[in-house]
């Protein structure tokens, strides 16, 4: 009926209620919505801030939320799992930038990101380009093996979900999400030491 | 098989970090009993796990630090986690131990700590739970170590124990008194709220703890846009529970009236079992949408509060062992001044301490007067008057009559007969003017009588020009007529030179002086300026009260005009204020017998139709006709408006007949009292239009329609607000003869007039989306009209109250195009509703739209239900 991306966007997250699951098809039909919203603010980010400015993803993911949720029809679940989406599209964004990036070896870009919870598997408070990119491997690695802590990690990193947060999107315990978080850390540090400084 | 060995060192993994440190070298070798590499993973995980500084959430804490032993965690909120701990040394005691989050700036943290903990370890009240220790541990993480309460919040604990009103008031007192001690400790506590206010049994009595002190202050002083973003997932404070000074976020003016107000909450969730704030509304609403609303809206009284919620406040009542009358009787009055008290946006209104909350609530407890008291009338008009943001109307007067109409001019009438019997008293010279204007001879024709009041006027100013004060009576006078006429750009400046006259000579307080703010009043009021109405009756009853006495009659009529103009702007728990004390005061004085109290009851009427109360608004018209009828004599003008009014409660409880009937008798007295072209008639005819096209005599109809609207718009101009209440009946009409187009321009049209003219909240416009809901109802798009209809739904709930009567028959509509939709279950609950709320009517049992539902043993109860009620 309508085609403005906040009415469309807003009616699937409000539709969204009963169990925690959202269905492939849902997450699917969200992300190239909220992925361009992202990188049209990130972008405008970019271009305003001097250069050498820490990127802060969960930031970008809250505007891209304001932008495009209408807050009236929104409610908590809501808010969380299009927080998941925005997650997701962060990473993506993220990871291709700094492909680019690495490629061309300068211009302009990001230069550094602030991952949430000031969390940091790397030992510093933000990760450059390379380092994003081994982090994103790293992800992929462990996604292989064990996909719902990869998940964790990435709903935690790149979109700022609590605990709590993290468990309705997932629909699991608390509890759970905890310890993989826990795990996953542990993890990420090894296999990042691992790997020695890039 | 990557998988498993993965899932595998994972368990193994986290199984050890529950452990202690040295119980774990134990368990591995078990575990990992013949696997190197994965005692080697593990090793790996676990070494990383405890070296790195981790300042996360997830993380978990040291085993032991300093004198306490961390045993298992209770709880984790904004700040930081709670754990259940050992203390060993100086004492062995079970304590409640606070961790506390990492914060962006972790120094300003600790050096803030420092000062707090003197005073914490001072504080000592049995209200508050006792601080033990605080510090930080080895890698500056900052903890508290406090007294365990073992007990359930204060609101759980009232509701399961179902404590009466009385005895939630005296535990509350504890609790303020708890928070007194600490503020003259200079501890703002900032995040009080029912989960800090933990209630426990001592010696088989209940005491309320408050639990979480000088933390707040201590840690969420800076709210930086980076912390905000980072922690909007998790709400900073609790919305719900926060004063207005503390949602502006700048940390100014943040003061022990913050907590004053945030007890306020507390108390009011402890009376009427909800918060002042839907805490669903807040939190769905943005951020900044979330604080204006703090800072700007007016939360309902408790007892308003109780009484609109319906059956959610029957859960209430019966937790306090009563019933929701019984409720609403004993919070309304002193209680809810109390806690309105408490909930002041401006802090200098509210009181200064928890110590004055709690001796006003003791003197409630006592019997003895309290100090809270509702607030001025001049403030709640400015009040009023901010809120709606009513302002003044730009430009030219836009003419308009009052409620149905003739009211208006009714009393223009008396009160102009009256002044003319005092003027002609007063002044013989102009006897001969003046005889034609008596309204004991009817006026006939607008523009004669328009002519012999421009020739008074001349003459007035000039015959008069010393006798200044009885020139401003006859201006007065003519100026009324004038615009019981219809004529007023004629009638402003000539009320506007009798005010300023009587004010130079006669000072402020004199009666005379309001007598023209009144007549201005009404003037404002009919160009649909509520903003200056109200500021004009204001300084009128201002004035009465201190020339006249608060016991005079005057005073109570003007209580009265301003309950009209507010009801007329939207707010029906104001203007059922008013009105009320307009009544008592009548009655007080010996008054209610009197036509003049008609002027309450009138508009009063009307707007307990608009609230569909049909039951309580017929008395009250009876008595009115029969007051007027006896002063006036039976075909009066003044009367007609009345009668008008009587059939528009016929019309709207279904008799039309009877209403017909009235309808017909007020349109005869205006056509044969006021002329064919006085604008007053547009309100009968549009009445009888209605009727005509409910019998299908579309002609008659639309000529009716036609009539009153050019008779409204030559006399109201285009885009008055009245001439919605021709528009939409119209449009129906327009419908009916399959004029789709133009109805559909005719309800656009409407719907803008009402918006721009109340706003979005106003009975008005929710009655245009029905209408246009019923608009597609008719062709049959029922998703369409459903959509509109709960639109006109969602602001009667918003005006009303959900669970108000007034919401009954868009319920009721909603549910006959859910049958024709096909969707039976969604009707007979929609039925259920609007059952709950209060409605009932017979046209359930002929409404042929329920023939798919006949049958039905839900549809059979519903039926039978209706059937006892009737």
């Amino acid at each position: 009926m309508d085609s403005d991306p906040k009415s469309r966007v807003t009616e699937i997250i409000s539709g969204l209620s009963g169990t925690g699951d959202v269905d492939r098809a849902t997450a699917e039909e969200l992300f190239p919505l909220v992925y361009d919203e992202l990188r049209r603010l990130a972008k405008s980010y970019m271009s305003r801030e001097t250069p050498g400015h820490t990127l802060q993803p969960t930031a970008l993911v809250h505007e891209a939320y304001l932008k495009l949720v209408d807050q009236t029809r929104a409610d908590w679940k809501g808010k969380t799992h299009f927080y998941a989406v925005g997650a997701r599209v962060m990473r993506r964004l993220l990871v291709d930038h700094a492909r680019e990036r690495g490629a061309q070896k300068r211009g302009a870009g990001w230069q550094s990101v602030t991952l949430s919870e000031a969390l940091d598997p790397l030992g510093g408070e933000v990760l450059d380009p390379e380092q994003l990119l081994d982090l994103n491997t790293a992800l992929e690695q462990l996604a292989v093996v064990d996909d719902r802590e990869a998940k964790v990690v990435t709903l935690r990193f790149f979109g700022g979900l609590t605990v709590e947060q993290v468990a309705e999107v997932l629909a699991v315990s608390k509890r759970t999400v905890e310890n993989d978080w826990r795990h996953a850390q542990a993890w990420l540090r090894l296999r990042l030491s691992e790997a020695g400084p890039s | 098989m990557k998988t498993n060995r993965h899932r595998r060192a994972k368990e193994v993994f986290l199984a050890a970090c529950e452990l202690p440190v040295d119980g774990r070298s134990s368990y591995l070798d078990e575990a990992c009993a013949g696997d190197d590499d994965l005692r080697h993973e593990v090793d790996a995980l676990l070494e990383i796990d405890c070296t790195t500084p981790d300042p996360s959430d997830g993380r978990r804490p040291p085993e032991r630090i300093g004198n306490f032993r961390l045993l298992q965690r209770l709880g984790e909120g904004g700040m930081g986690e709670v754990w259940e701990a050992e203390q060993e040394r100086p004492v062995r005691r079970r304590v409640a131990f606070k961790l506390i989050k990492w914060g962006m700036d972790t120094k300003e943290v600790l050096a803030r700590f420092e000062s707090e903990r003197q005073a914490l370890a001072l504080m000592n009240h049995p209200n508050i739970a006792k601080a033990y220790e605080a510090g930080s541990t080895d890698e500056g993480r900052p903890f508290f170590a406090m007294e365990y309460v073992r007990g359930v919040p204060v609101t759980e604990y009232c509701d399961a124990q179902r404590l009466s009103t009385q005895e939630r008031l005296t535990l509350f007192v504890q609790v303020c008194e708890g928070v007194q001690h600490a503020h003259q400790k200079g501890i703002i506590h900032r995040d009080i709220k029912p989960s800090n206010i933990l209630v426990t049994v001592e010696d088989g009595r209940p005491v309320p703890k408050i639990i979480d002190f000088g933390v707040a202050k201590a840690t969420s002083q800076r709210l930086t846009e980076r912390t905000l973003f980072t922690e909007l997932g998790q709400w900073i404070g609790t919305p719900e529970y926060m004063s207005p000074e503390q949602a502006e976020l700048t940390g100014l003016d943040v003061d022990t009236r913050s907590d004053v107000y945030s007890l306020g909450v507390v108390l009011y969730e402890l009376l009427a079992g909800t918060q002042p704030f839907d805490a669903k509304e807040l939190r769905t609403a943005g951020f900044d949408e979330m604080r204006r609303r703090i800072r700007e809206d007016e939360p309902q009284r408790p007892s308003t509060r109780v009484s609109s919620l319906g059956a959610a406040s029957q859960l209430a009542a019966e937790r306090r062992r009563t019933d929701i009358q019984g409720l609403a009787r004993t919070l309304r009055g002193d209680l809810d001044w109390i806690v309105m008290k408490a909930l002041e946006k401006d802090q200098t209104r509210r009181y200064g301490s928890p110590s004055d909350l709690a001796a006003d609530v003791g003197r409630f407890l006592c019997d003895e007067p309290v100090n809270a008291s509702p607030p001025s009338t001049a403030y709640r008009i400015r009040k009023f008057i901010r809120r709606h943001r009513v302002g003044v109307v730009a430009g030219g007067v836009v003419i308009v009559a009052l409620v149905s109409g003739v009211v208006g001019t009714a009393i223009g009438f008396v009160k102009a007969r009256h002044e003319a019997e005092a003027a002609r008293k007063v002044s013989e010279l102009l006897v001969g003017v003046f005889a034609d204007l008596d309204p004991a001879v009817q006026v006939s024709q607008v523009t004669s009588t328009t002519s012999v009041l421009d020739r008074g006027v001349e003459r007035i100013r000039s015959e008069l020009s010393d006798q200044p004060l009885v020139r401003a009576r006859l201006l007065d006078t003519v100026g009324t007529a004038y615009g019981n006429l219809g004529q007023f750009e004629r009638a402003k400046p000539l009320l506007d030179e009798a005010l300023r006259l009587r004010e130079e000579h006669l000072g402020e307080p004199a009666a005379a002086v309001a007598d023209s703010c009144v007549s201005l009043g009404w003037l404002a009021f009919r160009t649909a300026d509520f903003g200056e109405a109200l500021v004009l009756f204001g300084r009128a009853l201002s004035i009465y009260e201190q020339a006249l006495g608060p016991d005079h009659w005057a005073v109570a009529a003007t209580l009265g005009s301003i309950g009209t103009v507010i009801w007329r702007a939207g707010d029906y728990d104001e203007a059922r204020g008013f009105f009320d004390r307009s009544l008592n005061l009548f009655q007080a004085i010996g008054k209610e017998d009197d036509p003049v109290v008609v002027r309450t009851t009138l508009p009063y009427a009307n707007m307990l139709m608009d609230m569909a109360e049909y039951q309580a608004a017929l008395p009250l018209l009876e008595q009115a006709l029969s007051l007027y009828e006896e002063r006036f004599g039976p075909n009066n003008a003044a009367v007609s408006g009345i009668v008008l009014d009587i059939g528009r409660c016929y019309h709207e409880t279904l008799r039309y007949e009877e209403a017909r009937r009235f309808y017909e008798r007020a349109l005869e007295i205006q056509e044969r009292t006021l002329g064919p072209d006085h604008f007053s008639l547009m309100y009968p005819l549009t009445k009888l239009a209605m009727l005509d096209r409910r019998d299908k005599q579309y002609e008659e109809a639309d000529a009716r329609f036609k009539r009153a609207l050019v008779l409204g718009e030559r006399a109201l101009g285009p885009d008055h607000p009245d001439l919605v209440w021709t528009l939409g009946p119209y449009a129906l009409l327009m419908l009916n003869r399959g004029d789709v187009e133009e109805a559909h321009a005719t309800l656009d049209r409407a719907l803008r007039i009402a918006e721009e003219a109340h706003g979005p909240y106003h009975v008005d416009v929710a009655r245009i989306l029905e209408l246009f809901g019923f608009h597609y109802y008719q062709q049959g798009e029922y998703d369409e009209a459903l959509r509109w209809y709960r639109r006109g739904l969602e602001i009667r709930e918003k005006i009303f109250g959900v669970g108000h009567v007034a919401t009954g028959w868009n319920l009721y509509d909603q549910s006959c195009i859910l049958v024709l939709n096909g969707d039976a279950e969604s009707a007979l609950a929609t039925l259920h509703r609007a059952l709950d709320v209060g409605w009932a009517n017979a046209r359930i049992f002929d409404d042929d739209d329920f023939d798919s539902l006949k049958g039905d043993p839900d549809f059979e109860t519903i039926l039978e239900e209706v059937r006892v009620r009737l």
